[in-house]
Formats: C-alpha cells, structure tokens, sequence
C-alpha cells in the first residue's frame, strides 16, 4: 500500500520540479496580480469612501482586499487540467497513460495538486506582499491553518474534479476550449471571485448558495479571512458532500469516455 | 525506405520495384507455421485467438442540412478494424507486426496491451487477460511510442526514471542497481542529466527504451522506434532492441514501415492489411520471397553511357550524370553489381536502398488476392 501511495506523491514531486522551470514565468506572471490588485484596492477603497463608512456585509476594507488574494490565488493556481485531458484524448495520449500501472485520473490529480500548491505559494507571496504594502495586513487566525490547508486542498479537488470533467468531455466533442470558457466563467460568477457573493442582490445570492461553486472560491476565500472553527466545520461538511458528487460524476464520465474510446476507436 | 549502404554524401529515392512472383506467393501460404525456419516452439507469452474490432464510426453528410440533422440523428456506419486475426508469440521472440497505416497494427496492440475491448475473440498476454487485467499485465510489459514521449521534457531523464520506478513500485536498491546497469549498456552517463529537451531525438530515443526496460518487462512493445532518426542513431537504437531481446530475453514485439528495423531486428514478420493476417513467416522467407530488389542511385563523374550490361540490373531512370538501377539481388549479388560499378566508372556518390515496405506489403496483397481467384 505504501508503495502505491509513493508513487502518485512521486507524480506530485516530478510535477513541481518540472514546473520549477518555469518559475520565474511565473513570477513575472505575477506582476499581472500586483496590477489587478492595485486596481481592486483603488475600486474597493472609493467604494468604502462613498459609503456609510462601516463594513460591506461584515468585510471591512482590509478584509475583502485580502478576500480576494485568497480568491485570486485559489484561481490563478489552478492548472488548465481541461486542456491537459482535452489534448491527451485528441492526440491519443491517452494510451501512453493508460498502458501504465497507475490510475489514470490518480495521475493527474497528484500532478494538478504538485502543480497548484508551488504555484499557490507565489501568488499568495505576490499577492500578499502588494495587498499588505497597499492596506496592511488583518488578523490573520494562525491557529486555524491547518483546518485552513484541509480546506484549500478540497477546494482544488473539487476544482480538479470540475476542470477533468470539462477536459474529458472531448470524448464527445471536437473541442472543449468553448465549454470550458463558459462553466468557468460561470464558477467565477457564482462562486464569488470577484466579489463576495453576501454582496450579490438576493435572488441571485440565493442561487449561488444553492449551487456548488461558493465552496470552490469564495467560501474558502471567506473562511481564511473570517476564520471560525464552526464555519470551517460546516465549509468542510459542504465541500464534503459535493465533493461525493463531483468525484462521482468525474469517474462516471471517464467510464463513459473511455466506453467510447473503446466503441469509436482511439 | 532504409539505406543500407552509403558511400559519400548521401541521397534518398523514391521508388523502388517489386517482382514478387505468385509462385513464391503460393509457396509461403502452404507452409506451416511451426514448420518456418527460425521459429522455435517454446512458450507463447501472447496468444491471440479469433481477435476482432469492429468500430461505430459517425459518417459527416455533405451539405449543410444533412450535416446539422446528423448532429441530432449521427449515421454511424461499422468499421471492423481487425477481423478476426490468430497469433502465437513465443517467449524471447522478437516479431515483426507491421501493414500499412490504417491496416490494424494500432488496434491489436491496444487490444494486447489492454485499452480496447475486442468485439469478438480472446487473447492472453503473459497469461492475463489484457482488457481484464490491464494494471496487472502493465507491470510486466513495456512500450515505447516512437512519436509519443514518455520522458518529462524539461526534466532530465534520470527524474523520469525515478518517477518510473515509483510507478512500477520497484524496490529502490534494486532500482538504482537496474538503473546503473542500463545507464551503462546503452551509454547514457553523459546525458542522463541533461533536460530532456535538449537531448537529440537520437539520445531521447535511447532515453525512452532504457526507460522501458527498467521494470523487467518481458515484453516490450516498440511502435517505429528508428522514426525520424538518421543512420547512425538508428543503428543504435537497434544495436540496443537487439541486445535487450538476446541478453536479457524481452520478447520483442515491433511495429515499423523501416525494412531495415525488421531485417535487423526479428526472425518473425506477421504482416497485416485491411484487419487481417495476409503473411506470418520468417524474416529470411520475406527477404528471400519479397525483399529482393535493391534500388542503387548513384552520380557519376562523367555522363551515363549505359555499359553497364549484367544480368539482374536494369536501368530505371537516367539523366545526365545520374542514374538509378534496379537488382534483382537473386540475380545479381549487390556486391557483384557495386563492384562492377566502381571497375566501370567513376563514382562521386552511391545510396543503396531496400524496397519500401509498403511495396512488399502491396506486392504479397496482390501475390494472395491472385492466389484466391
């Protein structure tokens, strides 16, 4: 069993030392993050200035600026697992993979998880470092990081589970590009990246909380700036569920796609 | 097409000619196999029965009306891929399975290495059920694509095998002693740390079949290991197949459109056209029956004249300083012929190739369609 487990860690290992070289594309990249930041703090800090002087639904300034360098960092660190699978079922790399004595989505993931940790560290260092220069820091609950990393790690398994689901979808369709870009912009929408979404008029906040995509961006976002041991219980019980659900669904569609793979030919 | 001799600069042909006879033809398809010179009957790690595959394939109609009905209501037409073929692989066996692209090649070895179901048949490799046990059957065999990569372009390559070991769940002391072993057989001290993108596709290839072998496997699966590659690197990727089959005893199971790869690497060649076996004999048979042609380009120092006059040499094209001979090498031995040539004239450059495999293949299609009516 040990040796099972060491060689996706292995998988996750090979990954980051593969995209360390690209490292510093990636730092350059951030730059990108310290202007839209910039650009968040001049929005928020008018909005904050024109109001009644308090808080937007309990996020004082500082707050919802560091919202959404957790918000941004969960989504900036995401690799693009729909291109990564769109591309191996058109190019047939999928029989490379398959003929390996590993689980192919095992595979991926532990390469997602690699990929987005190293790249979550910069931009949380990037962003950080430009948020707490341009509004200071906030009273960051250290000792609840370690309920905080179990969050983050479901977050992106669940984001891992939606992105492999839009990837495999080539199995039926010529390409996934389109779908990827409306379900994604679809999760930013209703899972509150740009904004919270206890700022959404209520119709739609209604539907939002209804809907998985909070707890892939905004509820984790929201639980490491407003930690609380009851909201990172009731977050992970949430995640949990879904969680189910989506790895569920992602199994049942690459059943299916390699079904027909197997019917139509590789 | 696979130059076998080259002296100066080298040129490549185009074509070359076939004189497969419908006797010969005849002859091969009476033979028993077990009876086929070279073929030795141990114990088959791949034994394939009555293997089929059909596919639905969606057929696109013309016209614009046709075609966006066809979204909602696809017609899907049955195309059977392999239809039904029968096959032994002997332990320690390095076969030739090779056809044209379209012919089935792809499709069996997905079916004998796991990823495709067979609509019809039954087949074990090593014992297992591919389709079945396709975890279990991975930790014994191995593959290498010569147009896919399983190395990590901007990792060295020893991180790859480190990766491959963890894969193949290797004891590490073992590991380390296996990887050192075929560090050194196929001379990759130099550049086992060097990123893989910066390797020629020479060294990468190397790369790729050490990478194979370092599980053991008893079979390995090579598809056009030598694409791409130029002479000298093909020779050795040959020169290191050869090896692993006779020293370490990998069963060798290879797919490639280069007569030289088969020539110089298998006893056994399995032809296969259109989903069906059409040829399963001795490498020695083909190059005996099929591969007799060798087509010799060569430029002179002084325009052609067209004295060279030898029984099993024809003149198939001449300009100027530059002429191509076909020899029937039943005839005219190629060293005969490329003595005379070197007594007669003055040779600035000789390229001497084999005939390409898609003509023997089209030569032993046709040699079997005129054998059935």
């Amino acid at each position: 069993m040990r040796r099972v487990w060491l060689k996706y860690l292995e998988v996750s290992r090979t990954t980051v030392r593969s995209r360390w070289a690209y490292l510093w594309d990636q730092v350059l990249g951030g730059l990108f993050l310290v202007i839209i930041m910039f650009v968040y703090v001049q929005l928020w800090r008018t909005t904050y200035a024109s109001g009644s002087g308090g808080d937007f639904a309990g996020y004082t300034l500082p707050e919802i600026i560091w919202y959404l360098v957790f918000a941004e960092a969960i989504i900036l660190s995401l690799p693009r697992i729909d291109a990564v699978l769109d591309q191996e079922v058109k190019d047939g790399d999928l029989a490379l993979r398959l003929n390996k004595p590993y689980n192919y989505l095992l595979f991926h993931y532990f390469s997602f998880m690699g990929d987005c940790l190293l790249r979550v560290v910069t931009w949380l260092v990037i962003g950080g470092v430009t948020v707490y220069l341009l509004v200071g820091g906030f009273p960051f609950r250290w000792e609840g990081l370690p309920a905080m990393f179990s969050v983050f790690l479901i977050t992106q398994t669940l984001n891992f589970c939606y992105g492999a689901s839009i990837g495999m979808a080539s199995f039926w369709v010529e390409d996934v590009s389109g779908l990827y870009l409306l379900l994604d912009k679809v999760k930013w929408v209703l899972g509150g990246f740009m904004i919270p979404i206890e700022l959404y008029p209520a119709t739609i906040r209604r539907i939002a909380e209804a809907l998985p995509f909070r707890h892939m961006v905004g509820g984790p976002a929201r639980l490491f700036v407003k930690f609380s041991w009851a909201g990172a219980g009731e977050l992970l019980l949430l995640q949990g569920l879904w969680l189910l659900a989506f790895v569920g669904v992602c199994l049942a569609i690459f059943r299916l796609g390699v079904r027909k793979v197997d019917v139509n030919g590789g | 097409m696979a130059p076998i001799l080259t002296m100066g600069a080298t040129s490549l042909c185009k074509v070359g000619t076939s004189s497969a006879t419908l006797a010969s033809v005849r002859t091969i398809f009476r033979m028993p196999r077990k009876a086929k010179e070279g073929m030795t009957s141990t114990m088959a790690v791949i034994e394939v029965r009555g293997l089929k595959k059909v596919f639905a394939l969606q057929r696109k109609p013309e016209g614009g009306w046709a075609r966006f009905k066809a979204a909602f209501k696809p017609e899907v037409i049955r195309m059977e891929a392999v239809k039904g073929i029968d096959l032994d692989v002997d332990k320690g066996q390095a076969l030739a399975f090779i056809g044209p692209n379209g012919a089935g090649k792809s499709t069996t070895i997905k079916m004998l290495t796991g990823i495709l179901h067979p609509t019809e048949g039954s087949a074990t490799v090593l014992g297992y059920t591919p389709w079945k046990q396709r975890q279990q059957l991975a930790f014994r065999i191995g593959s290498v694509f010569g147009q896919k990569s399983q190395l990590w372009l901007h990792l060295p390559p020893v991180d790859t095998f480190n990766l491959l070991a963890r894969i193949y769940e290797l004891d590490w002391l073992a590991y380390l002693q296996r990887r050192g072993e075929l560090v050194e057989l196929f001379e990759l001290e130099e550049i086992i740390h060097t990123p893989a993108r910066k390797l020629s596709l020479g060294q990468r290839m190397r790369c790729e079949i050490a990478a194979s072998l370092l599980h053991r496997p008893e079979i390995i699966f090579l598809d056009e290991p030598t694409i791409g590659l130029d002479p000298v690197a093909k020779a050795s990727i040959r020169d290191l197949i050869r090896r692993a089959n006779k020293e370490e005893g990998v069963t060798v199971f290879l797919t490639s459109h280069d007569a030289g790869d088969i020539e110089q690497l298998c006893k056994r060649v399995v032809i296969i056209n259109h989903g069906e076996v059409i040829l399963d004999d001795t490498v020695n048979s083909l190059r005996r029956d099929f591969m007799k042609t060798r087509e010799i380009d060569l430029k002179l120092d002084s325009p052609f004249d067209g004295a060279l006059i030898m029984p099993g040499v024809t003149v198939v094209k001449s300009k100027g300083y530059g002429v191509k001979l076909a020899v029937d090498i039943a005839v005219a031995p190629i060293d005969a012929v490329v003595g005379e040539i070197l007594r007669t004239y003055h040779v600035q450059d000789i390229t001497i190739q084999s005939q390409p495999m898609e003509e023997i293949i089209a030569a032993i299609y046709r040699g079997r369609k005129e054998s059935a009516s």
